[in-house]
């Protein structure tokens, strides 16, 4: 994208000028705000639980080369593919050999701003590739051509009115006469012109707000279920992910999970989060064949150990933008870069330099909002000070001589950095050499080439050339302070022991009240829920709904032998289809592996018992679960996976679902279905 | 009031804007002290608690203004300030200026821990109960300094429930900036008009006929704002109000 970070005033004034945006805006000031306090105030642990996802950041990053390691032992061990990225250039290349080895005319992509930090949408399009955004609201502003304002809201700039005119722009095979008056019938079209492209696709992107070194797993968390077609349905899913998406467990991806929707949105919990871990097995029915992840670095291993370390603890959740004046004030696009509102303000002078990203730490009133809700507990206001000291040390020292050597020890205090540049040196000398093995003149270097030639280097160092992965690793370990040794056995005993964390008292109840929770909660989130004696009832329920729905008498299921155990013929009119979902299925039954009391939420796995296709591809789902089955914690669901299938090694999906899928793309009106099932059935088996 | 008889002597940190735009809340703030049992002093060394310096990123001159104002205030036992802002600076911001710096480090900390906003001295550490009159409605403007780096919130509404005759309106985002932000409000002054238009907006809805706040910066924006919109609402700093001292024109001027 272009960047006009610099000329931030002058965006500022047409953003203020702009009636459209301005009245678009009141939609941030209204909807986030209320929604995180309210959800906050409704969780008594909040704060301990802000401190506790601190604390596992503040960990992970100062063991950050060791956790990626374990990571990529994982990643691979499961049979997926890792590309160490030191530049954004370095990622698009990356990603365009996957996507040319896979023979990809177009790709699909889930929400992911990393893919924005890298350009990826253009550079694809500019390689013959077509790349087709998702989420609706990225749908939205690629029909645009403009980029995201907000980094869980892309389209918060627009109205509906202008949803509608774009749409009748682009989807000219549609009659005219049609009513887009409504957000429902916007999101109907956009999920209709969807679909056919998520089953068309050669490959998928993603990109990922955890990466898990116990397990190897990329984790995605969305409302809308996109991002899991994206995921499931193309023979390649490539993940685009930074160096600072790592967690060490599970675990700590859910405690974190619990002050990220909160502090987004103000749910308890996201639609989806989605466990993914290397390519499909060997007797999955669906879920893709190649699984990659292009790790980026692009200047974040260069801010540990400095003052804007702690910014590596964001969680993208936008909580600081949703409050902040300027924001609120100015729109995202004014910003001029991919990272807008406050965390933008201090990343963005990180990944593009102070000089042309200035403005935006100086453009705050430092009051402070934005760190009182940050579930990080970021010092924003803080680090926008520390952009401005530096600015103004700038300006007292113009560029002199002394920068020259203060580079030079900053790099020599950099083994691994010097190293490489070092490497890049001496192979560029040797190549202007043009093979005389010596230079007669060379600039920079007169005082010795006035009175005698310089000796051309061999064209190798002595220390051997560095892998992209050498380098940010060991850029990495040069950063943090401590003892090799002490630092290695810290992280490993904590990849040993899974500590559980900030645990709240909601769902720790006795099992018949637990049970009773989860269903309340279902509910709250929209589902709808059954409660039935015996697993025999489950046919019955299953025709009984199909009914009261108007829907065809067919469904669609695994070969979980629960399920099949149930009894199915006595449902005389009803077809039972076995297999994955091709997408022309209105209805699909699967069978839970457990269900969260705490949030409502339904954890299922892939295989062929439960194909991952059934839990987004029909229109509405069922799902069964077992009351043995129902947990107070997800921690507690996550013990049971390593029970079922050994530490540290996950089936290739494991979703998390709780309610239907939904968005709140158009003017932040929530209206359900939007990519995946418009309606959620549970049924109990007591 | 002799020292003898004093609860502890105050350094009265007066603030710049203070002296030079409004000396009525300093005497005010005087008459609230001493009022509360406590000896007063204002040292004439003061100048800035160096904001404007700190938040431009020049640490060099802010450490200076730091010691000076360390310097002029250690002796006494609080040092306060009508100001969130200038007294969060002294309070939170002074001590991370000194880190490292051995004797000055624990100079810096404990002169912090000894600074106080106005209306939470009064409330949290006199516990005063200042009897003023006015009739008036009034609704108060959280300034983001006090409120989320001091915890001020409750103590001037506490201390203004017994104001005689005063009636509080909350406002609509009462705790939202107000878009001064010190040099702020005039590098990107677009954006800070477009933030206190917001803030008038709510003004003006909540019905009342006075606006208060305990940070003259923001009241001169907002008293500024809403005097250029012609809105009929006086502005003033609530130790105005507490101490009774309400005869001076309004901020702004009247009408």
């Amino acid at each position: 994208m272009q960047l006009t970070s610099p000329a931030f005033k002058a965006n500022a004034r047409i953003a203020l000028a702009d009636k459209q945006l301005q009245r678009a805006m009141g939609n941030v000031r209204g909807g986030f705000i209320d929604k995180r306090a309210k959800a906050a105030a409704a969780l008594p642990e909040f704060e301990a639980l802000r401190d506790a996802a601190k604390a596992i950041k503040d960990h992970t990053l100062a063991h950050l080369d060791l956790y990626l390691d374990a990571w990529e032992k994982k990643v691979l061990a499961a049979g997926g593919h890792v590309h160490w990225c030191e530049s954004a250039e370095d990622a698009r290349q990356a990603v365009l050999a996957i996507c040319r080895t896979a023979g990809a005319k177009t790709v699909t992509k889930g929400k992911s701003m990393i893919t924005e930090e890298i350009g990826l949408n253009d550079f694809l399009d500019g390689h013959g590739i077509v790349p087709v955004e998702t989420d609706l609201g990225e749908y939205i502003i690629q029909l645009r051509g403009e980029h995201p304002s907000h980094i869980i809201a892309p389209a918060v700039h627009v109205n509906k009115d202008q949803v509608e005119a774009d749409f009748r722009r682009v989807h000219t095979h549609l009659p005219d006469s049609r009513d887009l008056t409504e957000p429902t019938s916007l999101l109907n079209e956009a999920r209709q012109v969807l679909r056919q492209k998520f089953l068309e696709a050669d490959v998928g992107i993603t990109g990922a707000n955890f990466l898990i070194a116990e397990t190897g797993a990329s984790v995605i968390v969305t409302n809308e279920g996109n991002g899991d077609l994206t995921q499931t349905l193309p023979k390649v899913h490539v993940v685009v992910a930074s160096i600072d998406k790592i967690v060490p467990m599970m675990n700590d991806a859910a405690q974190i999970l619990r002050v990220l929707a909160r502090s987004a949105t103000g749910q308890d919990m996201s639609v989806y989060t989605t466990f993914s871990t290397g390519p499909r097995r060997v007797d999955d029915p669906d879920g893709p064949e190649e699984y990659h992840v292009v790790l980026l670095d692009n200047g974040r291993s260069s801010m540990l150990g400095t003052e804007f370390q702690d910014m590596l603890r964001c969680i993208r959740c936008g909580a600081c933008m949703n409050h902040c004046p300027v924001y609120h004030a100015v729109g995202g696009h004014a910003y001029g870069w991919v990272y807008p509102g406050p965390m933008g303000a201090v990343l963005t002078p990180s990944l593009i330099g102070v000089d042309k990203g200035g403005h935006l730490p100086n453009a705050s009133t430092f009051c402070g909002r934005c760190e009182s809700v940050c579930p990080m507990r970021i010092p924003l206001p803080k680090m926008m000070r520390a952009w401005r000291e530096r600015e103004f040390e700038r300006g007292l020292n113009p560029a002199t001589q002394r920068y020259g050597l203060k580079a030079w020890a900053w790099l020599a205090r950099r083994p691994a950095l010097y190293r490489y540049l070092l490497g890049v040196g001496v192979m560029g000398l040797k190549a202007l050499s043009f093979g005389k093995g010596r230079f007669r003149a060379l600039p920079f270097a007169g005082g010795w080439t006035k009175w005698r030639d310089l000796p051309a280097p061999e064209g190798m160092s002595f220390q051997p050339p560095m892998t992209a992965r050498d380098a940010i690793l060991g850029r990495i370990r040069t950063a943090l302070p401590g003892d090799a040794a002490a630092r290695a056995k810290a992280a490993a005993g904590r990849l040993d022991a899974a500590p559980r964390g900030v645990i709240p008292a909601r769902g720790q109840l006795p099992a018949g009240e637990r049970v009773d929770l989860f269903c309340r909660m279902a509910e709250g989130f929209a589902a709808s829920v059954e409660r039935v004696k015996t697993a025999g009832d489950v046919p019955a329920a299953v025709s009984a709904f199909l009914r009261a729905r108007n829907l065809p008498a067919a469904v669609r299921m695994g070969n979980d032998p629960r399920l099949a155990a149930m009894g199915w013929a006595s449902q005389k009119a009803l077809q039972v289809k076995s297999g994955p979902s091709d997408g022309t299925d209105e209805v699909s039954v699967a069978h839970a592996f457990a269900a969260i009391a705490e949030t409502g939420t339904l954890a299922l796995v892939s295989g062929p018992d439960n194909p991952t296709t059934l839990n987004f591809l029909p229109e509405n789902a069922i799902v069964v679960v077992d009351v043995r089955d129902v947990a107070g914690d997800l921690e507690t669901v996550l013990d049971r996976v390593r029970k079922t299938y050994g530490g540290g090694v996950l089936p290739r999906t494991l979703n998390l679902v709780t309610g239907p899928s939904r968005s709140g793309d158009i003017e932040q009106t929530i209206i359900l279905g939007a990519h995946g099932p418009r309606a959620l059935y549970i049924i109990v088996v007591e | 009031m002799t020292e003898a008889a004093s609860k502890g002597r105050v350094g009265l940190f007066v603030t710049c804007l203070v002296d030079l735009f409004r000396p009525s809340v300093g005497f005010a703030a005087v008459k609230l002290i001493e009022d509360a049992g406590y000896s007063i002093d204002v040292p004439m060394a003061q100048t800035c608690c160096g904001q404007p310096a700190y938040n431009n990123g020049d640490r060099a001159d802010t450490r200076a203004i730091a010691e000076q104002t360390i310097k002029a205030f250690e002796g006494f036992d609080f040092v306060v300030a009508p100001s969130g802002s200038c007294a969060g600076m002294l309070k939170k911001h002074y001590p991370g200026l000194f880190a490292g710096d051995g004797a000055w480090e624990a100079r810096a900390a404990a002169f912090s821990a000894k600074v106080h906003e106005l209306t939470s001295f009064l409330a949290d550490v006199a516990e005063a109960k200042p009897a003023a009159r006015l009739k008036a409605t009034a609704t108060y403007h959280d300034s983001c300094s006090g409120l989320r780096e001091l915890g001020v919130r409750e103590q001037p509404r506490a201390l203004l429930s017994n104001v005689d005759g005063l009636e509080l309106k909350e406002m609509r985002d009462a705790d939202v900036c107000c878009g001064f932000g010190g040099t702020f409000c005039v590098k990107y002054a677009d954006i800070s008009n477009a933030i206190v238009s917001k803030k008038t907006e709510n003004i003006a809805a909540s019905g009342a006929e006075l606006l208060l706040a305990g940070d003259l910066g923001c009241l001169m924006n907002m008293a500024g704002k809403l005097k250029r919109e012609g809105v009929k609402i006086e502005a003033r700093h609530v130790a105005e109000v507490l101490a009774g001292m309400t005869d001076a024109p309004p901020i702004g001027g009247k009408g």
